[in-house]
């Protein structure tokens, strides 16, 4: 584990840093508080840190404020040393953020001890992180594909159309569903209706920008929302997704299956005054539409109910 | 001070409470030191913190060398700007060097610089700056003899 050791006396600071390294500890030294803090801020940052009470300039009690203003960071487990020993010091000290506090000249064995301590406390704090996180992916994500679930992603196609509305620009929305999905599910069993959505799930995912979003709405449906998109590009852009999908069979418990989808398009710039629920079942509309007409292909939604198919259709329909 | 005894007996009179004065002071500061105590270098208890590892032990009385020589520049300028806020903290920290160091009684004269540093007290820090001068030059030899010792 990283360990910072902030203190102003070298003699201190290296003595420190020899019985940290034999204690096993990877040491960042510093001889002032506002490098402690620079060293802290740093993208991957040491989680202990021994701070030395009076430093030049900002002293240990100013830094320990510092880093407990930032609780959006990792914790970091902080022992104050210093000479002051009356209870007061020692209440200030807490006060101000520390984790422990040892009284200089100090035991090594005791430091190793409060180390440990440290370590125990932090280990705890990544435990209930992991878990933490855990429980917030289960409760974003689908956990089949680990594409964002339905709430999500409605939830946050509502706020990309409310912006494109807002900044005048245009949001695409594709609703997508694979074709004959049902078939799959009952030629080669769920487990490869499985692998089929995982596999389309990446294959969209890795389609679109890092800003666009992809969720899972619902069985074989699936969502996908181009942000900031020009509109004269949304039809190539699904053709584009309809093809990578199309064009290369996904291998299904070992077994290739052509798989192929369906895609209704609707942009947020024909409808304006429509709110997302609307326009997406504008999207779903076109989206019968292309089943209508063959399956593997797309068709886009325009105002006054129209349903426009695009320039170029695809050869050869490909059944799964 | 000493030649008080030479003086016509009106000068006697005249400057009696400037000398009781300075006898008090003078006693108080004395007093103060007399709370100095300790060993003045306990090399085997640094050695002993040090695992015995004699190269190291150089590398950190080198440092004491230059570090105490600028520190001690440092809080007599200090000192001399009344600047005692600053004192205080380059006493402390050659308090901590030196309490590593284990020179302790060099150390606690440290500590009683740095407790009339905050107390803003400037006769004693005055005179306990001159205290850990000394204290420091009485090291130095027994340092530059370390050092030869172990570097031969």
């Amino acid at each position: 584990m990283r360990i910072l050791v902030a203190e102003d006396d070298k003699v201190s600071r290296l003595m420190l840093e020899k019985t940290l390294h034999q204690a096993g500890y990877e040491v960042a030294a510093v001889e002032d508080g506002e490098s402690a803090l620079n060293e802290l801020a740093k993208a991957e940052p040491p989680r202990l840190a021994l701070l030395d009470w009076v430093m030049p300039g900002r002293d240990g009690l100013s830094v320990c404020r510092a880093i407990r203003e930032h609780t959006e960071r990792a914790y970091t487990y902080l022992i104050l040393l210093s000479s002051k020993e009356t209870k007061a010091d020692i209440v200030e000290g807490l006060q101000a953020g520390a984790d422990d506090y040892l009284t200089k000249p100090f035991d090594i064995e005791e430091l190793k001890a409060r180390l440990r301590a440290g370590e125990r406390i932090l280990e705890l704090e990544d435990h209930l992180v992991e878990a933490r996180e855990s429980m917030r992916f289960r409760a974003t994500h689908d956990l089949l594909t680990s594409l964002w679930n339905r709430g999500v992603i409605l939830e946050l196609m509502n706020r990309e159309i409310s912006r494109s509305f807002r900044e005048n620009s245009c949001t695409v929305v594709m609703m997508c569903d694979l074709d004959h999905f049902k078939q799959v599910n009952d030629q080669h069993g769920h487990a490869a209706g499985d692998d089929v959505l995982r596999e389309v799930a990446r294959r969209l995912q890795q389609s679109v920008r890092s800003y666009d979003m992809v969720g899972r709405y619902g069985g074989e449906e699936f969502l996908v929302a181009l942000n900031r998109c020009d509109p004269r590009s949304a039809v190539a852009r699904a053709e584009n997704l309809r093809a990578v999908i199309s064009g290369k069979p996904v291998l299904a418990r070992g077994k290739p299956l052509q798989v192929t989808v369906s895609i209704g398009l609707a942009l947020s710039s024909d409808y304006r005054s429509c709110d997302v629920d609307e326009i997406i079942r504008k999207a779903d509309s076109a989206l019968y539409a292309a089943k209508a007409a063959g399956r593997n292909r797309v068709r886009i939604a325009r105002p006054g109910g129209e349903i426009e198919k695009p320039l170029q259709e695809p050869v050869t329909l490909e059944k799964c | 001070v000493g030649r008080f005894g030479e003086l016509p007996i009106y000068a006697k009179i005249a400057i009696l409470p400037c000398v009781f004065a300075a006898y008090a002071e003078r006693g108080r500061i004395v007093a103060a030191f007399d709370g100095v105590a300790g060993t003045k270098w306990d090399v085997k208890e640094l050695l002993a913190r040090l695992d015995g590892d004699q190269e190291f032990l150089c590398e950190l009385l080198r440092i004491f060398r230059e570090d105490s020589a600028a520190n001690l520049e440092k809080a007599s300028a200090c000192l001399q700007k009344q600047d005692m806020q600053e004192l205080a903290r380059t006493a402390h920290t050659m308090k901590g060097m030196l309490r590593n160091l284990s020179m302790h009684r060099a150390g606690e004269i440290a500590y009683a610089l740095e407790m009339a540093g905050c107390a803003e007290k400037g006769k004693d820090a005055e005179a306990f700056l001159a205290q850990l001068e000394q204290a420091c030059a009485e090291l130095l030899p027994e340092v530059e003899a370390r050092l030869a010792g172990v570097e031969a």
